[in-house]
């Protein structure tokens, strides 16, 4: 009773009026184990198994992945075996069948099963035959899903085809009910690269519009002349932003006012202004007492450093770190306010000091 | 064996064609019951169906009567072995195996012959012969084309190739004497003919459609792996002050599935593969954020970090763009690699690109004709970017339902 090959072409109205023509036998099976009577319907026999699906969860050449057979049963009856056969030629059952290189199902396991269950590996199972195998027994018009982990798909992109067949028994012998093709593709991966290159932006200047710092304009500040009355201030600004995994430091480096071998003593501890006192001190806050700085902007995340991150409290240590980041930082920037004092007792001269601000990416 | 049968056959064939021709010429060789008997001219008998053992056939006689008068019967003798009148009839065996008129009352029609009353078909076992008379029928004049049609007839099924029969063409003047025939005794006929039929195998031919699926994803041709640089065309580095677009991942599709094909999406978004969760998709840091499940135009978020793709179907009807892919300015189709600009939108479902199922990225209900296409990827980058190589490998897995 077996289809003619071509059957696979044929449209599904006249393989269904065929087979409905045979669909005229029934039996009556004795269940010895259970004592049970059971009327079966005999199946109508090698019909097209209708939406048949391999699903494979990687296209990827020689990847080991899963594979997930669906479709419909086709013809109710007794069902002992599904056949899954794996071409690089064909799906038509019957023909000659070149085996996919690379391709490889004997290692599979049964990860999970819907509609007809109770199937395990069956032997017979090889390279490119998967054999489903259960105790015979009575099937329904259903969907059923098979999904089989670790296979290992073909070495070479294309094309590839499977024969589906369900048999009456268990081993996949005998004559098929249904049968069905299916058709998969292996496919190379999309790669895609793309690359982050590392940077520090950092710049100075008396002023800075936003964090742009092609704005950035100065890099003097004059305080004028200093009295033992009132404190000097000015400030200057930095921007910095980098991508550096580990963050940055902003470190400086230079002397307090000097002129000649006469010196404005810098704060090398913390202290608030005090005017009459000699004094030279930073830091990157907006102050009060006197009025100068603004707090940092910008999103980084970012801050100043212990000894300048407190208003009206100034420090002046040569090398010290005055700003840090821990992490990559967006644009930050800082205001660095200056403060000078004087004792009455300050010998005159013109006063200067160079100072050199350090960023220090980690990446 | 049969070709000595097909020689032997072609023999008597031409052996037959040679009589009738004399008996044309010389009708007193038919015997004096028919020494005024003229030969029908223009015979033929056309078969629906030639098919050997083809039933509900219908034949149609068609012959040119020489002779006026009244024509009350015809006969159509059908034999395996001679058209000639008066001889043997080979039924049942030979060429003629498995025929029949269809029974005891064939059905036939007819033009040409008298309209006076009505006529009506016979035939008996093994119904080779039809009798088809009309006692009220009157006259009809010479040179008329009388066509007779038999139908439901079952062809037989030669034993042997060629399957060559015949048929015997008789008129009788009264509807008695045609009742009266016979294949060795004819009786008094008008006019008589015969004719040559033969069945004949058909030609079968098959052709094998098998279930398709093709589907490539590849840089140039089929075979090149799709290998993108997203970034710069010279450097290859990703700015936050520019989106960037890349194209060059082209695919062809096409399947026979009735229920049509799905084209998912695996993997992850771009990532430092130095940091293990990478491989999961799972990292917040060390990758570029991708997009959501709702297109984005990516030239206007420059600073921020986005990948995400689009597919360009290429204007065909049967695939169908998911929606995150879909890219609403352009459908995808022509954006540029390098320095994108243009408002085109791009999405990323992340969280089934890196599910088992994978994230449907095209699709059709239906066959697919050829399709070629492209993924067209776009990413932009923060200023707090890590500094890396960032990589991805996308798996684009087809699967048809037939």
């Amino acid at each position: 009773m077996r289809r003619p090959k071509f059957a696979t072409a044929l449209p599904a109205i006249v393989r269904q009026a065929s087979s409905t023509v045979m669909l005229v036998a029934t039996a009556l099976v004795l269940m010895t184990g259970s004592g049970l009577f059971a009327l079966f319907l005999e199946a109508s026999g090698d019909q097209l198994l209708p939406q048949r699906s391999i699903q494979i969860f990687s296209s990827a050449a020689s990847a080991s992945t899963d594979y997930k057979l669906s479709f419909i049963i086709a013809s109710p009856g007794v069902l002992g075996s599904i056949k899954a056969e794996f071409c690089s030629n064909d799906p038509i059952v019957d023909d000659a069948c070149t085996v996919p290189s690379g391709f490889d199902i004997s290692g599979a396991t049964l990860a999970s099963q819907s509609g007809e269950t109770g199937f395990t590996i069956g032997a017979g199972t090889n390279a490119n035959n998967l054999i489903l195998s259960r105790t015979p027994t009575a099937s329904t018009v259903q969907s059923v899903s098979y999904t089989l982990a670790n296979v290992i798909n073909p070495s070479t992109i294309g094309s590839y085809y499977v024969r589906l067949q369900t048999f009456a028994a268990a081993d996949a012998s005998g004559a098929r009910t249904d049968h069905g093709g299916l058709a998969f593709a292996i496919n190379d991966n999309i790669s895609i690269t793309s690359k982050v290159p590392p940077y520090l932006l950092f710049c100075s200047g008396v002023s800075i519009t936003n964090f742009d710092c092609d704005s950035a304009t100065g890099s003097y500040i004059n305080f004028g002349n200093f009295s033992a009355a009132s404190t000097s201030s000015s400030s200057t600004q930095l921007v910095i932003a980098t991508n550096a995994t580990s963050g940055y430091e902003i470190g400086y480096q230079g002397s307090t006012l000097t002129s000649g071998t006469n010196v404005i003593a810098g704060l090398a501890t913390s202290d608030v202004s005090r005017p009459g006192v000699s004094q030279f001190g930073i830091n990157l806050m907006g102050n009060q007492d006197p009025t100068v700085g603004q707090n940092p902007q910008g999103p980084g995340v970012g801050g100043p450093a212990s000894g300048y991150n407190q208003a009206n409290i100034y420090k002046f240590v040569s090398n010290d770190i005055i700003a840090t980041d821990g992490s990559t930082s967006d644009y930050k920037k800082y205001t660095i306010s200056y403060i000078t004092n004087i004792a009455k007792d300050q010998s005159p001269g013109v006063y200067v000091s160079t100072l050199t601000y350090v960023a220090t990416a980690n990446f | 064996m049969s070709e000595v049968r097909r020689l032997i056959q072609q023999g008597t064939l031409a052996l037959a064609v040679a009589i009738i021709g004399v008996a044309a010429v010389l009708p007193s060789l038919f015997g004096s019951s028919v020494a005024s008997a003229a030969q029908v001219t223009s015979r033929k008998i056309t078969m629906s169906s030639s098919a050997p053992g083809a039933t509900g056939v219908t034949y149609t006689a068609s012959f040119v009567t020489p002779t006026g008068g009244t024509i009350q019967g015809v006969v159509i003798d059908f034999c395996a072995n001679s058209p000639l009148l008066g001889d043997t009839c080979t039924t049942g065996s030979g060429s003629l195996t498995g025929f029949t008129l269809g029974g005891t009352t064939p059905s036939v029609s007819q033009t040409g012959l008298s309209g006076t009353g009505s006529w009506t078909a016979a035939s008996s076992s093994p119904f080779n012969t039809l009798k088809y008379t009309n006692g009220s029928a009157t006259s009809i004049s010479a040179s008329t084309t009388i066509t007779v049609t038999i139908s439901g007839v079952t062809n037989p099924t030669p034993a042997a190739y060629p399957g060559s029969f015949y048929a015997r063409i008789a008129l009788f003047a009264t509807s008695a004497a045609a009742t009266s025939y016979t294949s060795t005794s004819p009786g008094a006929y008008v006019d008589a003919g015969g004719d040559a039929l033969s069945t004949a195998q058909n030609i079968s031919i098959t052709a094998k459609v098998f279930e398709t699926l093709s589907f490539c994803v590849f840089q140039v041709t089929c075979g090149t792996a799709a290998s993108l640089t997203l970034g710069d065309p010279t450097t290859g580095a990703l700015s936050s002050s520019s989106a960037y677009a890349n194209g060059n991942a082209w695919y062809t599709i096409a399947t026979n599935a009735g229920s049509g094909v799905s084209v998912v999406m695996r993997g992850t978004t771009l990532c430092n593969t130095s940091v293990a969760a990478c491989q999961s998709g799972t990292a917040s840091v060390n990758t570029i954020t991708p997009l959501t499940t709702t297109p984005t135009a990516v030239s206007t978020g420059t600073g921020t970090e986005q990948f995400g793709m689009c597919v360009d179907k290429n204007a065909s009807a049967p695939l169908t763009t998911a929606a995150a892919y879909t890219d609403s300015l352009a459908a995808c189709h022509g954006i540029a690699t390098g320095v994108l600009s243009t408002a085109n939108t791009f999405g990323f479902d992340n969280t089934a690109v890196i599910s088992a199922s994978g994230s449907q990225v095209v699709s059709s209900s239906a066959a697919v004709p050829v399709v070629t296409g492209s993924f067209v990827f776009a990413a932009n980058i923060a200023p707090t970017t890590e500094a890396a190589i960032y990589t991805t490998s996308l798996n684009m897995v087809a699967t048809s339902t037939f």
